[in-house]
């Protein structure tokens, strides 16, 4: 999976509209009005997989534009043209594969340390220097769109900061769809009405 | 592209290396027509006085069928043995010698690991010495000077073959119920933990690993080497920042410093705190922050979870640190932010929550809709709404112009949706508020 953190982003010079991958998968927004000829140009990033290659794509919309995703290992060479190492995928390996470290194997990305204790702390008698549970020493930033599970409380709860949000919640859930249809409306309104005021004035947003 | 050559009066030959002008480059990577492929010549090396005297490695009695009495002794001589060392350049050159030593690093792993006993005193300086020769060695310079971690294949260690099973040795000396740490600390001591520590710059992902691991012990069991231990690594970060921008190793060590700060006494002292003002968060300005921003953003939590008031630290100095230029590395502020939040106790929130949504709000009004998306999201954290929705009074006077400006602004349409919904949320919130803002806005632009 490919983390937010770690990801290559697109990022475009001189567009009006963007076609967009989220990181994790492919994802296409069609943003309408889009006019390839704004586009003088795209820069990409190469990410796991993903093949994508430069041009004016004058005459054609991007909506139009195909990336495939390329599995990577099906070319001899790597996106800058160089040869692609080749890793051998056995268990037992010739002398000549050892040597010439063909047998290479990434570390272990499973990868955790025991805590070690500032202050030795005492266990059956023992003083004990380091921890016995293994943790993964890094933080995996889950995807942002997902709605997150609470992690565990800090000191004694919170209560006072709970209690709003569970008044929100209780508020656009207590007549289903209705409450929030007639928030839209309440939003809209004076939005709107915002809008038509500096209109009349004639003062810009 | 010619290799640039130098006048016909000059008396070197070409040289090979050039920096490339820009127009040779593609989207900013030199044309494939400029790599060269780089040859490794083969010098006589310093290392291996290889000409002049080659030692002759004989077999030895397998250490399984020694008796009892002759094990430690012979024991002796396989790590001895082990000392010699072979030249990798030509990586099949003299396979019999290296079959010899790589059988009897096999055996000493094996006795180490299983064998209980074995580790008597006289063996610590040979077993010390033994590591020392193969492992410590001037770290060979880049073969690609421009080498991403992230899209690169790394430089292999040549002497993997040998150096794995050493390295495999030390850890499991390390890991031995019989190792007794107040035998080990006269032969690990400063200089060998400082040589053991630039080793991290290793290209190769193997070799940092076991080193991370080896390291992580020495620091657990050698209680009066962690001082040093702390402030070298300090010293390596420092230079990385302020001097170098290179370091292979800052993940691995990084990943150790988590494990450490996890198991830090309370009350946090003072050296520990100034580490994270004066180390951790400049860190964060590396351009290569994408490699051990997993790694670095555990560590600021973890000093969080310890000592909550160090979150005002963290937060300022993420925010006086905020990129201006490079969005790849403003998304993964972001990404850093909400993890901080998820964990904010309400009072510390209260202290940053000002300068902190004014950055938000800058974020929202990023022309890059991926900043913005990422600012937006944050609305969507049940916690973090929570904390917006006890400090509306605050949060929403200073994001609302630019959530307002933004809707009508800004090109991307999933901004603008998600934008409508924090509007929205903030209405729901607060509908008073929210039109004493809309009144005072409409003040604002008639000014």
């Amino acid at each position: 999976m490919l983390q937010v953190a770690g990801s290559q982003i697109l990022q475009v010079s001189d567009v009006t509209g963007l076609r967009y991958y989220r990181s994790q998968k492919l994802r296409v927004s069609d943003v309408t009005g889009l006019r390839v000829s704004d586009i003088t140009g795209l820069r990409c990033y190469r990410s796991q997989g993903l093949r994508c290659y430069r041009s004016q794509m004058l005459q054609k919309r991007v909506s139009q534009i195909r990336i495939r995703r390329a599995s990577p290992r099906d070319t001899l060479l790597t996106p800058m043209g160089l040869p692609r190492v080749k890793r051998l995928k056995k268990k037992e390996f010739s002398l000549e594969e050892i040597y010439t470290n063909k047998n290479y194997k990434s570390p272990s990305t499973n990868r955790s340390l025991e805590t070690i204790f500032e202050e030795p702390r005492e266990k059956d008698g023992a003083l004990l220097l380091i921890g016995q549970q293994r943790r993964r020493r890094l933080l995996l930033f889950p995807d942002f769109t997902q709605p997150r599970k609470r992690k565990r409380q800090q000191g004694a709860g919170l209560p006072v900061a709970l209690v709003p949000r569970k008044r929100l919640a209780a508020r656009r859930h207590s007549n289903g769809g209705d409450e929030e249809a007639e928030s839209d409306v309440k939003l809209v309104q004076r939005l709107s009405a915002l809008e038509d005021f500096l209109t009349q004035q004639g003062l810009e947003v | 592209m010619e290799t640039t050559k130098l006048p016909p009066s000059s008396p070197s030959s070409p040289t090979t290396s050039f920096s490339v002008p820009s127009a040779e480059k593609v989207d900013g990577f030199p044309r494939r027509s400029m790599r060269r492929a780089r040859q490794r010549r083969s010098h006589s090396s310093s290392q291996f006085r290889y000409q002049s005297s080659q030692v002759e490695l004989t077999p030895l009695p397998l250490l399984k069928d020694a008796p009892v009495a002759e094990l430690h002794d012979l024991f002796c001589k396989k790590l001895q043995q082990c000392c010699v060392l072979f030249d990798f350049l030509d990586c099949v050159a003299d396979l019999k010698g290296k079959e010899i030593k790589r059988a009897a690093l096999n055996e000493l792993v094996e006795s180490v690991a299983t064998s209980r006993g074995v580790l008597i005193e006289p063996l610590y300086p040979e077993a010390i010495k033994m590591i020392s020769v193969n492992i410590f060695r001037t770290l060979p310079p880049s073969e690609n000077p421009e080498f991403d971690p992230e899209e690169d294949e790394p430089t292999l260690e040549a002497s993997w073959p040998h150096l794995q099973l050493v390295y495999e040795f030390f850890l499991r000396f390390l890991e031995s119920p019989d190792f007794q740490p107040s035998m080990a600390k006269r032969y690990v001591d400063q200089k060998f933990v400082l040589q053991l520590l630039e080793l991290f710059d290793s290209e190769d992902p193997r070799e940092r690993e076991y080193l991370k691991t080896i390291l992580h012990r020495v620091y657990g069991k050698l209680l009066g080497l962690r001082a040093y231990i702390r402030k070298q690594i300090n010293n390596i970060f420092l230079r990385f920042i302020y001097e170098t921008e290179h370091f292979n190793g800052v993940a691995e060590l990084l990943e150790i410093l988590g494990s450490i700060i996890n198991g830090f006494a309370l009350p946090l002292k003072a050296e520990h705190k100034q580490f994270l003002v004066r180390v951790l968060i400049p860190l964060h300005t590396a351009k290569s922050l994408s490699i051990f921003h997993a790694q670095l953003a555990y560590c600021v939590v973890q000093f969080m979870e310890k000592d909550a008031t160090v979150t005002e630290y963290i937060i300022r100095g993420l925010l006086k640190y905020w990129p201006k230029t490079c969005t790849q590395k403003e998304v993964m502020f972001l990404g850093e932010i909400e993890e901080i939040l998820d964990v904010i106790e309400p009072s510390q929130f209260i202290r940053v929550q000002e300068p902190l949504f004014r950055q938000i709000a800058a974020c929202i009004s990023s022309p890059h809709f991926q900043v913005a998306e990422r600012a937006l999201y944050f609305w969507n954290n049940e916690y973090i709404l929570s904390l917006i929705e006890e400090n509306c009074q605050v949060i929403l006077p200073l994001v609302f112009a630019t959530l307002y400006r933004v809707s009508k602004e800004h090109w991307n349409q999933t901004i603008v949706s998600l934008i409508y919904n924090v509007l929205k949320t903030f209405m729901e919130m607060n509908s008073k508020l929210f039109d004493d803002l809309t009144a005072s806005y409409k003040v604002e632009k008639q000014k």
